[in-house]
């Protein structure tokens, strides 16, 4: 057979060849590949074969882009018994309701179908009252299927996916946009590398451009009764069907305001690193900064668990390198504790995964079939009883499924006894990647707390409020504490960082939309300020390759332009009333000073500490004299065109939320109020009037 | 086939895959006679590349043309998906294995007079036609003789390399104790025939309730048998040095195709038993071995052994998927094992690049990645892969392996405490898995050539090789260098794309092992009162090849 026609005989061997010559593994070489092609061809023609199913519908996708619309869906039976149709109905797959859009279905002519039998089904799509909501509309046709082969089981056994509305698929483009720019950098010249730069810059600038632009477009007013649970951009489909997960998509109050600071925050941090050496490497480095931020707004808008973690791991592999690569001194033992530290507060989190889907109710996927268990996260928060659950190993399983999320996402946020990797991997990362590290990564903590453990776990929420609360004291006070004792700026800013995430945690802890609606308005201000501040500290030490605070004095009098943003970052990050620093700590004291008196109390007195290190720092640095040795360094190389570029727009947007954050908080309240509604709390206690 | 309508002939054609193999090997042992060294190498590798290209295709064709189990020889042999999955992954392991050999500079290929491509050939056909007959093996005779028929050529592919005295230690080590192996598994299964009074498989079950002590010490023996083949812990001792020692091709053939066809017999082992006690010692096998195999690889230095014990820690975890029951185990054990092919064979080839270079050890390591980008990439990727972090098929494997076992855990013959405790370990090892992982991959990218800051590295390992002369030849030549760049390519692809998108692999697993066949797939035990052991992938050994017929699809 094949092996034959593949044997040489002997008298074809050429015998002038030289005994090692290359030619004869060319030859061997060749034959391997004829045959590894062959047996390729003949698996795939295996695997063809094997996607044979009883029940085939054409299309498997109807999309419709108007009212009263009507499309055909052709039913096929290609197995070899008679197959009844029953039942034929519309599944929603996002919620439905009286009033919201929806899809009619006709009688099938032919309610059985023998082999080789077709039979047409006619679906009308009629818009319920044209709100924003209709933007996109999910559902599938569902056909049940008796008398098919064993193992099926009655009803939905094929589906087809109806969507109606908007399919421009903005948010895959978002998140997918900056890898496309990866390939792009390897088709960069070698001769002009600092192209590269530019590629980047591209690539993370086009999302930035569609996040705001969507943001633009996001309905503030779009709420959790509607048929979408509050979710626009919607994007669905069937990922792996045999798991049950699905490629699902979407923003809504608490991510979309997330999203924008990402999108942000990867561009600045692209512009921060213009400042490294443009040579062969920095390819690499552009390229995971890419997929870093794939990951970080795949995070964000991801809603199905499995996407979620997915995503969330993804972000891992590339800051690993970023650290360890590019790094400070002690950039390998960092790297390394960041990526031990997050993996098992990810594996504790997977944990958690997998408890809540096999504890959650069966669910209908995209395109109808049936799901025995839920991934979808939004459908896990409404709807699901998991207080009913069993316990597990002993434990309430709401408490310990709790817990497992809780120290995931704490690791992350930090929380003070699983903060120690954070100074590490914030000192030793490049300028670029610490802004990311603060500004970004950071705030995935805190939104996992409030999408996982909030919404879905509500109870356990409850149950741990006051402790919750209290880590928040705790990290305030110790992350200020440390932050003072730091003569390394970077460090300083580092446990600034701790100090600031506690409010987010003591605004959690609080259950009160003030108290939320502060957390995450204290989280997208704190991305921005802490951006700024290591984008100061950055250009500092670019210059003189010294972080010490002490080593400095007088700044102010050569470099006015840097004084000017480095004063504004550091009176922002000690919650300076008129920019957004304040906002959220204020709506955090108000939110919490009701139920956690002695905790907000105590967070209030510690604003005391935090002025103090930033004041203290501020003055070294900046007033007193200046010292000579650093005059060539630093006399008249104040801030450049590019590094005014990445710190002005921080700034404006500093002062623009702490002026007027009515905005911002439009985009976050509609979230809040629905979390508020699965917290069981009272929406209409807004603590205090907004500044 | 040859001779359509005589049953014994029909029964034969679907061996046909093992067939072409063993007549590949014959073809190879002949022209080893040959005395021109040059072209017996050609016949050689011409016949075995035939017969792997011939015993896929028959693997394809026997499979498309039905997807009833068949059972053979009066139900000695049965050939299911299972056997045909075997098939697939260990001919394509044999194939990666052969393309890898063409490169390497440890496969005897010298001509010094000491020329052994065609024996070395002729013993990797033989090892891989076993392995499926491992997986298709029924009968307690059929069982030994597969055991057999795979130990031997893998012993011999240890010892290979001949003049090198680590290979010829390890190879010793490796006989001595899977002769023992052997023996103590085959007087295992006398006891447990001597209880059951049969030698089906499917009727060992019974001993159970005629004399359960007499069918635990039974089955505990065979299991010890089965769990040194498999290399896990307290079995494992000659698989570091095994793997350390022999040709890097023979040991990421050993690591992947003689495993997966011992992995199956032990899974139909244990799920014909259907005894609580078989499988709660499955289960604390599969917890110790992946503990103590994470544990072991963090103090390693030599990266061989490294991905050694990295392998008895995965036997651990696929063991792992006996525990659960029904479909999804099926699925799980398809994710993983076809995730582990592209994995680990993704490292071993990597591995083999770097040690064309002259790196052995993890300071060996430092700063190639500038040195071979391309290796380090697809060792990257790999061990990323092995780690179970998405998007890679890794993650893929374990997650189905974790879901199989939590959404079994009401069903199993353990209490639901068991799988759940199993999964948290399984996830926790992750993390120190994690910890060695990343060592090499720090080596590779953060550290510089001529870094002495790890002084462990200067200690004397356990097991030190000689640099034999080997090392004059480092670096392949261009069409080698190519074939190997366009192997980890495609191992590393098929990496990523296995993570991306499993649907077709899963879908396909589900469709094939549950999927519409008129066959109750249960084992035939369950009137022996263990009906707790149902499960999706165990056979009825008790068809008479008259059903054969009845078992035919209706033509269309």
């Amino acid at each position: 057979m094949i092996g034959a026609d593949l044997l040489p005989g002997p008298s074809q061997t050429p015998f002038a060849m030289t005994r090692r010559g290359p030619t004869r593994g060319r030859v061997g070489a060749r034959r391997i590949a004829a045959i590894l092609a062959v047996t390729l061809a003949a698996l795939l023609a295996r695997a063809a074969g094997a996607q044979a199913s009883e029940l085939r519908a054409e299309p498997a996708t109807l999309v419709f882009s108007q009212a009263g619309e009507a499309q055909v869906v052709r039913v096929v039976n290609e197995g070899l018994a008679p197959v009844v149709l029953e039942p034929v109905r519309v599944g929603h797959v996002t919620g439905g309701a009286p009033g919201l859009p929806s899809f009619s279905v006709s009688r099938p002519p032919k309610p059985v179908l023998g082999p080789g039998e077709s039979t047409e089904f006619r679906v009308v799509f009629s818009p319920g009252r044209g709100d924003a909501e209709a933007r996109q509309v999910f559902a599938a046709l569902q056909l049940g299927a008796e008398g098919g082969g064993p193992g099926r089981p009655g009803g939905a056994a094929l589906g087809v996916a109806l969507r109606a509305g908007d399919q421009s698929k903005r948010l895959s483009w978002i998140v997918f946009f900056p890898l496309l720019g990866i390939p792009l950098l390897w088709l960069v010249p070698r001769r002009a590398p600092s192209w590269t730069r530019l590629v980047a810059l591209g690539a993370t600038g086009v999302p930035l451009a569609l996040t705001l632009r969507m943001v633009q477009l996001f309905d503030r007013h779009a709420g959790a009764a509607g048929a979408l649970r509050g979710l626009q951009f919607v994007e669905r489909a069937v990922w792996i069907r045999s798991l049950h997960v699905e490629y699902f998509l979407a923003v809504d109050g608490l991510s979309v305001s997330l999203v924008l600071l990402t999108a942000l925050v990867t561009f600045l941090a692209v512009l921060a690193s213009f400042s490294l050496d443009a040579n062969d490497r920095s390819r690499g480095y552009f390229a995971l900064l890419l997929l870093l931020e794939t990951g970080m707004l795949g995070v964000f808008t991801a809603l199905d668990f499995f996407l979620f973690y997915v995503f969330w791991e993804v972000m891992l592999l590339p800051m690993y390198f970023l650290v360890g690569i590019w790094g400070g001194p002690r950039r390998i033992y960092a790297a390394i504790k960041f990526f031990l530290y997050t993996l098992f507060g990810s594996v504790l989190m997977l944990l958690g995964i997998l408890a809540l889907y096999f504890a959650s109710q069966g669910t209908t996927l995209a395109d109808g079939t049936f799901a025995p268990h839920s991934f979808d996260m939004i459908k896990l928060a409404y709807g699901q009883a998991f207080t009913q659950a069993p316990p597990l190993l002993g434990f309430a399983f709401t408490k310990l499924v709790w817990v497992l999320f809780f120290i995931g996402f704490a690791v992350k946020v930090p929380v003070v006894p699983l903060h120690t990797w954070l100074p590490d991997a914030h000192v030793e990362a490049p300028t670029a990647i610490s802004v990311i590290l603060a500004g970004v990564l950071l705030k995935m903590g805190g939104y996992g707390l409030l999408r996982v453990n909030w919404a879905i776990l509500p109870d356990a929420t409850r149950w741990a409020a006051d402790a919750v609360s209290w880590l928040g004291v705790v990290g305030i006070v110790y992350g200020a504490l440390c932050a003072m004792a730091q003569a390394d700026l970077k460090k300083m800013v580092a446990y600034s960082s701790v100090s600031h995430m506690g409010y987010c945690l003591l605004g959690l802890g609080a259950l009160t939309e003030a108290g939320l609606v502060g957390a995450i308005v204290q989280m997208v201000s704190h991305g921005l300020i802490t951006s700024m501040l290591f984008l100061c500290v950055g250009v500092l030490y670019d210059r003189t390759h010294e972080r010490d605070k002490n080593a400095f004095g007088g700044v102010a009098g050569v470099m006015p332009r840097y004084a000017f943003f480095f004063g504004f970052a550091f009176m922002a990050s000690l919650g300076l009333p008129g920019l957004s620093g304040f906002v959220g700590e204020f709506l955090v004291f108000t939110g919490s000073f009701p139920l956690r008196t002695v905790a907000a109390t105590l967070a209030a007195a510690a604003l005391v500490l935090t002025a103090a290190y930033h004041l203290d720092a501020l003055g070294r640095i900046q007033l007193g004299a200046f010292r000579d040795r650093w005059r060539s360094a630093l006399v008249g190389h104040d801030l450049s065109l590019r590094e005014v570029l990445s710190l002005l727009p921080l700034a404006a947007l500093v002062l623009w939320l702490g002026v007027h954050p009515a905005p911002l908080l439009d985009l976050v309240k509609g979230g809040v109020h629905d979390l508020l509604g699965l917290l069981g709390g009272d929406p209409t206690k807004l603590a205090g009037p907004v500044p | 086939m040859n001779g359509v309508g005589a049953s014994p002939a029909l029964e034969l054609g679907r061996l046909a895959p093992e067939a072409f193999l063993l007549l590949g090997a014959l073809g190879a042992f002949v022209a080893a006679a040959s005395r021109d060294i040059r072209s017996r190498r050609r016949v050689a590798m011409g016949v075995v590349g035939g017969a792997v290209a011939a015993s896929f295709a028959a693997t394809c064709f026997l499979a498309s043309s039905t997807r009833v189990p068949a059972v053979l020889f009066s139900g000695v042999i049965v050939v299911d998906g299972w056997v045909t999955f075997v098939r697939l992954l260990a001919t394509g392991g044999l194939a990666v294995t052969l393309l890898a050999s063409l490169g390497s500079a440890e496969v005897p290929q010298t001509d010094d007079g000491d020329d052994a491509m065609a024996e070395y050939l002729g013993l990797l056909a033989t090892a891989t036609a076993s392995s499926s007959l491992m997986a298709a093996a029924t009968d307690i005779l059929t069982v030994v003789l597969a055991i057999e028929l795979a130990s031997l050529p893998s012993y011999l592919l240890v010892a290979l390399r001949r003049r090198w005295p680590s290979s010829q230690e390890a190879a010793l080590k490796y006989v001595v104790y899977g002769s023992v192996a052997t023996g103590v598994a085959l007087f295992g299964f006398s006891w447990l025939y001597g209880a059951a009074r049969a030698t089906a498989l499917g009727d060992l079950g019974r001993a159970f309730t005629t004399a359960p002590l007499v069918a635990a010490v039974g089955a505990g023996l065979v299991l010890a048998g089965l769990a040194f083949k498999l290399a896990v812990v307290p079995l494992h001792m000659w698989c570091p040095d095994a793997y350390d020692a022999a040709p890097l091709p023979v040991t990421m053939f050993l690591s992947l195709v003689p495993k997966a066809g011992a992995l199956l017999l032990l899974g139909r082992f244990v799920s014909a038993l259907g005894s609580p006690v078989v499988t709660a010692v499955v289960a604390g096998l599969g917890a110790l071995s992946m503990t103590w195999g994470n544990l072991a690889a963090l103090a390693q230095t030599r990266v061989r052994r490294l991905l050694a014990y990295s392998a008895i820690a995965h036997a651990g975890t696929l063991l792992l998927a006996f525990v659960a029951t029904g479909e999804a185990t099926a699925t799980a054990l398809v994710a993983y094992l076809a995730a582990y092919v592209f994995m680990n064979l993704g490292a071993f080839v990597a591995v083999q690049s770097f040690a064309d270079l002259g790196a052995e050890t993890l300071a060996d390591y430092r700063g190639l990645a500038k040195r071979a980008p391309g290796a380090a990439a697809a060792l990257t990727v790999a061990l990323v892969s092995l780690t179970g972090l998405p998007p890679l098929a890794g993650f893929v494997g374990k997650f189905t392996l974790f879901s199989a076992l939590l959404g079994s855990r009401d069903h199993g013959l353990l209490p639901a405490q068991v799988p759940i405790a199993l999964v948290t370990l399984a996830v926790l090892n992750t993390v120190v898995a994690l910890a060695y992982y990343a060592r090499v991959v720090k080596a590779l990218y953060f550290e510089a050539e001529g870094d002495a800051e790890d002084k462990r590295e200067l200690a004397p390992s356990a097991l030190r090789v000689e640099e034999g002369p080997m090392r004059a030849r480092a670096g392949a030549a261009g069409p080698r260098r190519i074939t190997r760049l366009a192997l980890l390519t495609l191992l590393s692809v098929g990496s990523l794309v296995l993570g991306v998108a499993p649907s077709p692999l899963l879908g396909w697993a589900a469709t094939w092992f549950v999927g519409s066949s008129p066959l109750p797939v249960t084992t035939g035990v369950s009137s022996h009162g263990t009906e707790g052991a149902r499960s999706s992938w165990a056979v009825s050994p008790v068809a008479h090849p008259k059903d054969l017929l009845r078992d035919e699809p209706p033509a269309r």
